[in-house]
């Protein structure tokens, strides 16, 4: 997530700023509408923070072509009168944990159109605020030493990535989890699991299944909270770490590993049989000639599956997926 | 010589891992890179004594393997699934197929060696 603070006074809430760093967050403050609309037209921020004093210049700019209308949050006084075009309002004297929970929530807004959305919502503001320690606790117990949470390093080079998607078809919703390590943690990494280093394929390799238990982990912290995704495969992507809601470091001795979590609308698609593809959700479940589930709702699609729907149906019957593969 | 265990992952990682623990504790392994191809390796006439098997794989995931396992020669042999995945329906659906194990990953080498090292025995 990218946070753009518009705000008259240029050292404006300086605890904010803080959590904002210390959340991995991404930052850039303007004091006028020269620097907003310079800074918004090149790089079009996620959210923005907006001063009242500031609301006159900087909303017109923001809501404008080129800015990409992101949702705006003011920081005001309990009462006072949501500006027209704010999507929320918090006190200047919340606490740390309320303003990154209102900012994740805003920035998920999107997500949340449906009528189940808000509960994805919530859902997505505590989970991204838990992150932290349930990675800490999936690696550790995979390396079997301690990681230490740490804000994002843009500045480190990412040359092994991974990514994998969580789709919840029911809310027409995705997560995206992300990891990447510079080559120096890879090689690090390699010698503390397989006591050697071995080599630039096997460590992708390595980095994939990383991704794929990250995403195990936050679907079993899910299902808990009554939420059902579907695991999709991890890919040798980076994506959407520019959109990335939650960015953070783990730390351990001898490397650290980057981690993002983007969240994304999606709509549902209807192919024919015949253009399924591996990887793609299922919307809906595929009902068989005898009207029993073939394949349940949820469900990633494989070759083989895609091969048994069109055994069953045929080339031309219509399946509704929540995400091409 | 031991028991021969068949790893299906599409995680060179994992196998990597997997094949370490077991063989340590004197079990021989093969391996497959995902259901079609531990298919094939079946039909090719290997017979594990175990299999260890991940859910989320490509062309054939763990679960349509369970489905294809019964419809041959080596139906019966006993599988233990070892994936990231722990959802109730899953594993219901996954004991309903005949697999007489779950594992979570990231795994515990010594859960997964005593684990088969109990099916070793049971077949002896």
């Amino acid at each position: 997530m990218y946070v753009m603070i518009a705000a008259a006074e240029a050292d404006a809430w300086p605890r904010l700023q803080e959590l904002l760093d210390k959340l991995g967050l991404r930052t850039e403050r303007v004091s006028d509408a020269s620097e907003l609309t310079l800074i918004a037209a090149c790089d079009p921020p996620s959210v923005a923070l907006v001063d009242p004093a500031s609301w006159g210049w900087a909303h017109p700019i923001l809501s404008g072509p080129g800015c990409g209308d992101p949702p705006c949050m003011v920081v005001g006084e309990p009462g006072a009168v949501l500006p027209e075009g704010a999507h929320s309002m918090i006190p200047a004297d919340a606490t740390g944990e309320e303003v990154a929970l209102a900012l994740m929530a805003l920035a998920l807004e999107g997500v949340a159109g449906d009528d189940d959305g808000s509960s994805f919502t919530a859902w997505s503001a505590t989970s991204m605020a838990r992150l932290d320690s349930l990675l800490a606790s999936e690696f550790t117990g995979m390396l079997g030493l301690g990681l230490t949470a740490e804000p994002a390093n843009p500045e480190l080079p990412l040359e092994l990535c991974a990514e994998i998607h969580l789709a919840l078809p029911t809310h027409n919703a995705e997560v995206v989890l992300g990891l990447g390590f510079d080559l120096a943690s890879a090689r690090a990494l390699s010698v503390l699991l397989f006591g050697e280093d071995l080599g630039i394929d096997m460590m992708r390799d390595a980095v994939q299944e990383f991704a794929n238990t990250a995403g195990g982990a936050m679907k079993r912290a899910a299902s808990r909270d009554g939420l059902t995704f579907s695991l999709g495969l991890p890919t040798p992507d980076i994506a959407h770490i520019r959109d990335a809601t939650y960015g953070r470091r783990l730390v351990a001795d001898t490397f650290s590993m980057s981690v993002w979590a983007h969240t994304l609308r999606i709509d549902d698609m209807r192919h024919k049989v015949t253009d399924l593809q591996e990887g793609a959700v299922l919307a809906e479940a595929v009902l068989g000639t005898d009207g029993d589930v073939l394949v349940p709702a949820g469900a990633v699609l494989t070759s083989d599956t895609v091969r048994r729907i069109h055994r069953e149906l045929g080339p031309d019957e219509v399946v509704v997926v929540s995400r091409a593969a | 010589m031991g028991m021969l265990v068949l790893v299906i992952d599409d995680s060179t990682m994992i196998r990597m891992q997997v094949k370490r623990a077991l063989t340590g504790a004197g079990f021989e392994v093969a391996e497959a890179r995902d259901g079609q191809d531990a298919c094939e390796k079946l039909d090719s006439g290997i017979q594990p004594g175990l299999i260890v098997c991940d859910v989320n794989m490509p062309r054939m995931n763990g679960l349509e393997f369970l489905e294809q396992l019964q419809k041959k020669p080596a139906k019966g042999t006993p599988v233990v699934m070892l994936t990231t995945e722990g959802q109730p329906d899953m594993i219901k659906k996954a004991r309903a197929l005949g697999s007489a194990g779950w594992l979570v990953k990231p795994f515990k080498p010594e859960l997964l060696i005593s684990a088969a090292t109990s099916i070793a025995a049971k077949a002896a």
